[in-house]
């Protein structure tokens, strides 16, 4: 049993409610540094089946190994495993910005048994802030992508502005509205649990999400796969 | 009359909390000095989360890289605890041990030394002689008191030597050759001279005694708030400056972002100072004093020069805390709680052993002069009783300002590494025993504060902070 496919999927996240499925349902605005949201696909308690019953997640400015992976800070916000498959993430605030890190992860059995140590997804900090520290303007690309549970965009304001994200099918239709408010300076991040408007879990196909922040516009593709 | 009298005594008990209170370093708490004239006059300073010390690794590498960037080289991830460890050599040990036996032995020392003064009679003697100066009782007090430094200063020499001279040069610690220490010492007996005995606080003090023979403990005790407020007061502005030089921080782009740390944490950053203490020592510190206008926070220029940019940015996390949390007026809260506490017990105490040995002392009433010993006696027995109580306090207000220092940086590696240099630097024992550390420590052990470096980080899970709550 492992953590599998552990991908950072966005270099700056600006607080996220989580809902109960774990999957993001709002973002709200934060000042609490660099966060960070961490994806994977949840592992089976054997193999691939069931669902395992703890995670380990670990975060370290400096490489992380197998062997010195206790030695990493523990993030204390893991979330409960879910069914095998499923993906899942977490969301690490407060990290400093203009820093490197390095994210990996185990799982444990309802026996206390703990997996091996996750692939190692690492985050550079310059994604998030030019080198003079301030802010890069970005909209990033969706992750995963295809996606079959959520995806997630990372942005990041130079400046306190309006953020507009809406997805549609290709038809032209809205299906729905990813984020509508203003946001302060800073990264941040769009969580999409890929439902419409009213929570439906939307059909297989392509979708564009449409990103407006402050006044420069953005568009990116997600595939949905179920 | 008796109020403005009891001002003065009251410097007595204010000498001794402020000794309980005054800086003090985990590796190096400063004597509990029996003898209230001896008492440091610094107010309650708080010190830095320093105590250290470096290994010289680790100050080679922070002098050649201040940027934080320079961390992404080290492979894997530090452990600190086992680095704190393995810096406590055995040299570092010895040291350490020396440290802690003159912390029990000097306050005993002085006690002794009181004892001594009483029981010759060159108490007696000395009153004598001060009062062969003149009838007015200010004359008498001063001239008795700068008698009884003298030979207090005499008798303690060898200790203080020991500890302040000859240990810290035979450790590699002092940058000071023997006549500027010896006219540090100096200075500092007539700083006190002149606070406690020019200033006519002990004068004063005395006449209420004489005043008030049933309630004079309760005017010193009262007494005891305004003078430790105004020592707080004087003490960067008047006191620090005479032995060493306190200048606006040099470097401007450290300066910079340490402003920047100061205005979130809402405290103006004008108020940062550093300080040539490398004349004296090449231990690392920093701490805030004053209060009101007065109130600055430090930097030793050895910090400045051992650590990276980002451990400065910890250390003065630290000391803002203090800043921000209140500690400084806490303490003089605590200071004076003290005062009102203990003055009763002095007071009985002081009446018992006058008139169970007056007679063999050469005073049968506590307001003669030559009762100054006894006075000394009896607070340094106080000071050692509450000691344990004053340090548990003090390690809280520590722990506090280490948890600020976390949440307005963020920064656990660097405040690991503070520590871990601190206790290098200073020689600390890492993991001192619950004795030393209850008698000793007014600062946490180090080890405990490197593990909670590591384990203090609630903001990963979007928590709002216990003490800042602001943004990074």
């Amino acid at each position: 049993m492992s953590a599998r496919r552990l991908g950072l999927v966005a270099a700056a996240i600006t607080g996220i409610v989580l809902g109960t499925s774990g999957v993001a349902l709002a973002a709200t605005s934060s000042t609490q540094g660099v966060p960070i949201a961490l994806l994977w696909t949840s592992p089976g308690d054997d193999g691939d089946e069931g669902r395992a019953t703890d995670y380990d997640i670990r975060y370290s400015r400096y490489p992380i190994t197998d062997k010195n992976f206790n030695l990493a800070y523990r993030y204390r916000g893991a979330p409960t495993p879910q069914v095998a498959g499923s993906l899942q993430f977490c969301i690490i605030s407060g990290l400093l910005p203009n820093t490197d890190y390095y994210f990996a992860m185990k799982s444990a059995d309802e026996a206390g048994n703990w997996s091996g140590m996750s692939n190692v997804a690492v985050h550079t900090g310059e994604l998030l802030a030019a080198g003079d520290g301030h802010v890069r303007l970005m909209f990033s690309s969706p992750f995963p992508n295809p996606a079959r549970a959520a995806a997630s965009f990372a942005y990041a304001l130079p400046a306190q502005g309006r953020v507009s994200v809406e997805a549609f099918d290709v038809g032209g239709r809205k299906v729905r509205t990813l984020a509508s408010e203003e946001r302060p300076a800073g990264p941040g991040a769009i969580v999409w649990d890929l439902t419409d408007d009213a929570g439906r879990p939307l059909q297989a196909g392509l979708y564009l999400v449409s990103a407006r922040l402050g006044e420069a516009s953005f568009l990116r593709r997600v595939m949905v796969v179920r | 009359m008796r109020r403005i009298a009891a001002l003065t005594i009251a410097s007595l008990l204010a000498c001794m909390v402020d000794s309980a209170l005054a800086q003090r370093t985990a590796e190096q708490p400063p004597p509990a000095r029996p003898l209230p004239v001896q008492a440091p006059l610094v107010g309650p300073t708080l010190p830095d989360s320093a105590s250290l010390a470096r290994d010289s690794s680790a100050t080679d590498s922070a002098a050649a890289a201040r940027d934080s960037s320079a961390a992404a080289a080290i492979p894997v991830p530090p452990d600190y605890l086992a680095e704190v460890r393995s810096n406590f050599t055995p040299e570092n040990r010895k040291y350490a041990s020396t440290h802690v036996a003159l912390d029990f032995i000097e306050p005993l020392f002085g006690l002794l030394v009181g004892v001594l003064l009483l029981f010759s009679g060159l108490s007696a003697r000395m009153r004598d002689i001060a009062h062969a100066f003149g009838p007015t009782r200010y004359v008498r007090v001063l001239v008795y008191l700068a008698l009884y430094m003298a030979v207090v200063f005499v008798l303690t020499l060898p200790l203080s030597w020991y500890r302040g001279f000859a240990l810290e040069h035979q450790y590699g610690l002092s940058n000071e050759g023997l006549g500027g220490w010896f006219t540090d010492e100096l200075k500092s007996q007539a700083l006190n001279l002149a606070f406690v005995g020019v200033l006519p606080i002990l004068s004063l003090g005395y006449a209420a005694i004489a005043k008030s023979p049933r309630r004079w403990w309760l005017w010193l005790a009262a007494a005891t708030v305004p003078v430790i407020v105004i020592g707080t007061l004087l003490q960067p502005i008047l006191f620090d400056p005479a032995f060493n030089k306190f200048t606006p921080l040099h470097d401007q782009q450290l300066r910079a972002k340490i402003v920047r740390l100061a205005q979130r944490a809402g405290i103006p950053g004008r108020n940062v100072y550093e300080v040539n203490r490398s004349a004296q020592t090449k231990k690392f510190n920093a701490y805030v004093n004053g209060f009101g206008a007065s109130q600055r926070i430090v930097l030793w220029d050895t910090t400045l020069k051992g650590m990276r940019e980002d451990e400065i940015l910890v250390v003065m996390g630290h000391e803002m805390g203090h800043y921000v949390l209140h500690h400084i007026w806490k303490s003089m809260a605590l200071s004076a709680a003290l005062a009102f506490a203990l003055s009763f017990f002095i007071y009985l105490s002081v009446r018992a052993a006058v008139a169970r040995f007056g007679g063999r002392w050469g005073f049968r009433e506590p307001h003669d002069v030559a009762s100054l010993p006894l006075f000394a006696v009896v607070i340094g027995i106080a000071s050692l009783v509450t000691q344990p109580l004053v340090a548990g306090v003090s390690r809280a207000v520590e722990h506090e300002a280490d948890m600020f220092a976390l949440e307005i940086t963020h920064d656990n590696d660097a405040a690991a590494r503070v520590f871990i240099k601190f206790g290098a630097q200073n020689k600390s024992d890492p993991e001192p025993s619950e004795l030393v550390k209850a008698m000793l420590y007014d600062h946490p052990p180090l080890i405990e504060r490197v593990r909670f470096a590591l384990e203090c980080h609630p903001w990963t899970e979007g928590k709002p902070g216990r003490f800042y709550r602001g943004g990074r």
